[in-house]
């Protein structure tokens, strides 16, 4: 499913942003703290933390909707939806390791017998 | 699923903040944990993914800080262009927020003026006191003079009047050596 562009739902981001005077909702602190884990990271500009602390924001409400319009039930979000968008998405590949799809018992070991 | 903590659970976007932005995103709709806790996993993968390729292209750029036009840069090459334009009105923001923060304490400190006029003003204020320092000087020392040259004007002049009147003898030639003491 191509992806949107310009997202109209960011709306919904702009409003919840604007009741404080923060800039971004999730803490630039933290998001810093994240990127510095890994050690190649090398220095990075305040204004560019802020940038991705934005993306992240972004990324959330962007997983979020397209989770929730694959869910039968629209008044619920379970792992199986979420796992949908990955196969769907291409820039979510990414996510393949972490939202693997749930593999039924059977099939599991039906593959290992297959691969001995 | 990690059942223990390892250090790098520990960095993962706050719970609260993200449970706050997945309820306002999506009211009314009942989320699993355990869709929230991949959600945040996610959130923590992306921050990767984005760091990384934006590092490389600070790289490339024989930079040594990842600016703002790597991580836009990175976005769109990772295939998340439609969050460019949102990213950067935040960045327009970010950069009149820093501004008026400088313009503002420049104020806040000099009542409205900037250092240079201060400093300038200090200046003049400095000068203008030596000069009225010297000014006051001057005249107490006129004023000084003026009194010692009226004091000795009253001492002669004294002097002239018992002269005239006869009360001071002119010293006879014999008493000359008393009154040589006065």
């Amino acid at each position: 499913m191509p992806m949107k562009s310009g997202f109209s739902h960011n709306r919904g981001l702009e409003k919840m942003a604007d009741k404080s005077t923060k800039l971004t909702l999730l803490p630039v602190a933290r998001i810093r703290t994240i990127m510095k884990s890994s050690p190649d990271i090398t220095v990075i500009g305040q204004e560019s933390l802020f940038l991705i602390t934005k993306a992240t924001e972004l990324f959330v409400q962007h997983i979020a909707q397209e989770s929730h319009s694959r869910s039968q039930n629209k008044n619920s979000l379970v792992y199986g939806n979420l796992a949908q968008v990955v196969d769907d998405d291409i820039a979510f590949q990414f996510l393949a390791d972490v939202l693997p799809k749930k593999v039924l018992a059977r099939d599991y070991l039906q593959s290992l017998e297959n691969n001995s | 699923m990690a059942e223990s903590g390892t250090p790098e659970d520990d960095l993962s976007v706050p719970r609260a903040a993200l449970n706050k932005m997945i309820k306002e995103l999506l009211p009314s709709v009942r989320v699993s944990n355990d869709s929230r806790e991949l959600i945040n996993n996610c959130c923590t993968e992306f921050i990767h993914l984005i760091s990384s390729e934006a590092n490389d292209m600070c790289n490339k750029s024989l930079k040594k800080t990842i600016s703002p036009e790597h991580v836009l840069a990175a976005l769109d090459s990772l295939g998340f262009g439609a969050y460019l334009e949102d990213c950067r009105s935040v960045l327009e923001e970010c950069k009149t927020v820093a501004a008026k923060k400088r313009r503002a304490s420049n104020r806040l400190e000099n009542l409205g003026i900037p250092v240079e006029e201060l400093l300038r003003q200090q200046e003049e204020l400095f000068a203008r006191a030596r000069e009225e320092q010297a000014v006051i000087e001057q005249e107490e020392w006129s004023q000084l003079q003026a009194a010692q040259a009226a004091q000795q004007q009253q001492l002669l002049q004294q002097q002239q009047q018992q002269q005239g009147n006869g009360h001071v003898q002119p010293p006879a030639p014999a008493n000359h050596a008393q009154d040589s003491a006065t």
